[in-house]
């Protein structure tokens, strides 16, 4: 059971970057990003591909996977021109998955590796100080939750700023923002960016935790379950957001608990979760539309 | 009062599929005083002032503010220069509170950069709280100052109009283009944003109204030109131009309810 | 040649279902419907069961029927609440309905593909071309469909109401057009012809929960590129995407490089795998280039 909370927990902290990521490129920026599993993507591969096939120190891989994302976010802000708001998040979905289609159809190295075959056999880091498997997961588990702790610190300082008051300016529309002199398109490239990065780091955690990455890994679907996570936390509040995340994840995490209480077929279960999920954002969004954190307001006068 | 004008449009022409919309317009407007733009529905306001603002890009003519061309220039970029505008509709981001807003204008803001916001914190602290003690003044100017903390999208109609006319003076522009800042606003009101324009252009600030409303056109304005079907067709002091034949010939060929109306 | 070009019309026949149906309802609600290709996987899967007691076409007209009443029940249920909502709360609830709907057929169903059970019929050949009946009347319905939507929206009113609503709902409600009436008709239309689409697209190829989904970004492309909100440019959408995906795949690349005077190696094609990146890149250039389509949105 203790194995089964450490890996839980992990996870979550994993999806909760991920969390923090859409919320800063949503929540406080306004970019509907529907292809956001790209950045997860990236950042594993790019990890993985440093590490094994270039024999690059694990530190460097992930620092480059985060790199790689970042620059991808940065590359995906380029072309948005407000109007075209859900043209965008369209395209967005397009665009991760023709990266998801190459890493489907590259060989990494040799024939059998890559592909759909996925790369498996990713080191992790630190693993020869430990003896005990279960030691080295709860060691994971520390740094992921430091680099969660770190994160959360990060993006709540960045929403404090006058750089984060412009994004939230820009959620309502580019044209107030520039006749008070905001250069928007600058503002976009770097949310873009900085959500781009965490999402990056996010990947390449979940590489050397998990040791194998494929393709399947990396379906637009993932990237709804993150939306579902901000939409019910409450989109625009970070704290909202992590909140989100542990609800989804209790919820994915414990159908296999429930599940032979209620004899309900393995196949079944799988099919069973989603439509929880779904119907639990459809809710969310007809009754609580804010979210269940809602944003806090910025108080000056107290 | 220097003699250079601070705005000069010169043969601005803006055509949208076969509509004319601004046919080689050419007007200037001199620094010190309440300048007035005036004409029926469709003469070509709006169109006007999205160009100078850098909103639309014109097919042809120049435009020179304060000495730079501006008709290449993005929005933010002539805002920068010192050109700054209002909406129509009152297009202030209604889920940040009034101070927010207010802070949001401030000009030239380190904290917008991240390495500055990351390595000159206390810099950046200072700033806000100069920006702050501002934004409070200006809102006090326009009765807004018990207001700071609420939700932009919470207050009325005539407030949020004059959220728009503070949060403007917070960008120190030099010259403030207000875009029919009488729209929908009931005559107290009207009397109230008319003399804090006032006051303001007795400090020496620069406007730029449009307005359909003759009865701020005529008591506020210093100067006024009226447009009509995309061209220039008058220009000079209220009291005048609005007598003449011409400007009253393009208000009524209208239908009659609208010169009743603004009369 | 002539073969790729066949292939390609098959392909167009099938999109040009669901691109229209995705386009009208886009035109009516502004707001981009993901749930619009699970109705095709709807549609294949409830003409399964029944193909096993009735003829197809009387199986399919049934699940085209039903679908179209899902599509109008999920508006009473889930969109009619949110008709002043932000346009992207109504695409993640698109998204959210679309996924209910997927994994109800995968949980009901199961993962593995299905076949309408239609026996073996050997293809024709005309020329060169190989077509079987079943892409034939894969066309032959197709082609139907389109021709009595737009009588539909040309000579009747209810056409007519349906297309003042897509151009301007608040002027069409002022001129006592029903909207919600129109809605529900609209979703009703969308939804059965995607329902068509799907079990066009089983016949021709397989029936799998994952059918809707693995052509939505040819949808979108298709609607898109024609220019949103517009029937006709989602017809000629379609066709264009149907066309480039298998001509794509056809050409030797390295002699339209080197008519732009670029050396490649002979023999340059798009390798299989990537045959589905030919909707994206056309989506992503459109909306670069020209984002209102070809036709012109309706927005």
């Amino acid at each position: 059971m203790i194995e089964f909370l450490v890996y839980l927990f992990t996870m979550a902290g994993i999806w909760g970057l991920m969390s923090l990521s859409l919320n800063l490129q949503y929540g406080l920026a306004g970019l509907v990003n529907l292809g956001h599993i790209v950045f997860f993507m990236l950042g594993a591969y790019v990890s993985t591909i440093l590490v094994v096939l270039f024999d690059a120190p694990i530190l460097l891989g992930m620092l480059g996977g985060i790199a790689a994302a970042a620059l991808f976010g940065g590359l995906m802000a380029l072309p948005t021109a407000r109007l075209q708001q859900d043209y965008w998040g369209i395209s967005t979905l397009a665009i991760a998955e023709i990266v998801r289609m190459i890493f489907l159809n590259t060989p990494l190295g040799s024939p059998y590796v890559g592909r759909a075959f996925g790369v498996s056999g990713i080191p992790r880091p630190l693993r020869g100080l430990f003896d005990d498997s279960s030691a080295y997961n709860l060691f994971y588990l520390a740094i992921v939750i430091v680099c969660l702790a770190l994160t959360y610190l990060l993006v709540r300082w960045l929403a404090a700023t006058p750089f984060g008051r412009t994004l939230k300016a820009m959620r309502e529309g580019d044209a107030v923002p520039q006749a008070l002199g905001k250069p928007v398109a600058s503002f976009r490239l770097r949310a873009m960016m900085i959500g781009g990065g965490i999402g990056g780091l996010a990947g390449a955690l979940f590489a050397h935790y998990n040791a194998y990455i494929g393709p399947e890994y990396f379906l637009p679907v993932e990237t709804f379950i993150i939306w579902a996570m901000v939409i019910l936390g409450g989109a625009g509040n970070f704290t909202g957001a992590l909140v989100g995340t542990f609800i989804i994840m209790a919820i994915y995490n414990s159908t296999r608990f429930i599940a032979p209480w209620l004899h309900i077929d393995a196949q079944v279960l799988g099919p069973l979760r989603m439509i929880a999920i779904g119907v639990l954002i459809i809710l969310v969004i007809l009754f609580v539309p804010q979210g269940l954190v809602s944003e806090r307001r910025r108080r000056y006068d107290r | 009062m220097t003699a250079e004008p601070l705005l000069r449009v010169r043969e601005v022409s803006k055509r949208f599929g076969g509509v004319v919309a601004l046919d080689a317009v050419t007007l200037d407007v001199p620094a010190g005083g309440i300048y007035g733009l005036i004409g029926p529905n469709g003469s070509g306001k709006t169109t006007l002032i999205n160009v100078v603002t850098g909103f639309l890009r014109a097919d042809a003519g120049t435009v020179i503010f304060a000495g730079t061309r501006t008709e290449r220039l993005a929005p933010h970029e002539v805002a920068r220069l010192g050109l700054c505008r209002t909406f129509q509709a009152s297009l202030a981001p209604q889920r940040m509170t009034v101070l927010e807003n207010m802070l949001l204008a401030a000009p030239r803001q380190s904290g917008e950069s991240l390495s500055r916001a990351a390595f000159a914190g206390r810099a950046v602290a200072a700033e806000e709280r100069a920006n702050l003690d501002k934004a409070r003044a200006l809102l006090g100017i326009v009765n807004l100052a018990a207001k700071g903390d609420e939700l932009a999208g919470n207050l009325s109609g005539g407030q949020r109009k004059l959220l728009g006319l503070a949060q403007i003076l917070m960008a120190e522009p030099r010259l403030i283009l207000l875009d029919e800042p009488m729209a929908g606003v009931n005559p107290i009101l009207m009397a109230e944003i008319s003399s804090v324009i006032r006051r303001l252009r007795d400090e020496g600030r620069n406007f730029l109204v449009v307005e359909h409303n003759m009865k701020f056109i005529r008591e506020t304005c210093d100067q006024v030109t009226v447009l009509d079907a995309g061209r220039v067709i008058a220009e000079g002091e209220p009291g005048e131009v609005l007598g003449r034949d011409e400007v009253l010939r393009a208000y009524l060929a209208r239908p009659k309810s609208e010169t009743a109306a603004h009369g | 040649m002539l073969q790729v070009l066949v292939d390609g019309l098959i392909r167009s026949a099938e999109l040009s279902l669901l691109a229209v149906g995705l386009t009208m309802v886009y035109g009516v609600l502004r707001f981009a419907n993901f749930a619009h290709v699970e109705f095709a996987t709807v549609g294949a899967y409830l003409a399964l069961p029944l193909a096993a007691l009735m003829p197809l076409p009387i199986a399919a007209v049934l699940a085209i029927v039903g679908a179209g009443l899902i599509g109008v029940l999920a508006d009473r249920v889930v969109f009619a609440r949110l008709r002043t909502a932000s346009p992207i709360l109504l695409m993640i609830a698109s998204f959210a309905l679309g996924i209910i709907l997927r994994e109800c057929v995968r949980a009901i169903w199961g993962p593995s593909p299905f076949f309408y059970e239609l026996g073996v019929l050997a293809p024709w050949r005309v020329f060169d071309l190989r077509i079987t009946p079943t892409q034939v009347a894969v066309i032959a319905a197709a082609a139907v469909a389109i021709l009595g939507f737009h009588l539909l929206l040309s000579r009747t009113r209810l056409g007519i109401a349906m297309r003042a609503t897509a151009d301007n709902a608040a002027l069409a409600q002022a001129s006592a057009v029903n909207s919600e009436r129109v809605i529900a008709t609209v979703w009703f239309i969308g939804s059965a012809f995607a329902a068509l689409g799907g079990v066009l697209v089983g016949l021709n190829t397989q029936v799998k929960p994952d059918m809707g989904f693995g052509l939505i970004v040819e949808v979108f492309a298709a609607a898109i590129l024609g220019g949103i909100g517009n029937p006709y440019g989602a017809l000629l959408g379609a066709l264009v995407i149907g066309f480039a995906e298998n001509i794509g795949l056809a050409i030797d690349w390295s002699s339209v490089f080197g008519a732009f005077g670029i050396q490649t190696d002979p023999f340059l094609y798009i390798p299989t795998g990537y045959k589905a990146a030919i909707p994206f890149v056309l989506l992503i250039l459109t909306l670069l280039v020209r984002p209102q389509g070809i036709l012109g949105a309706r927005r």
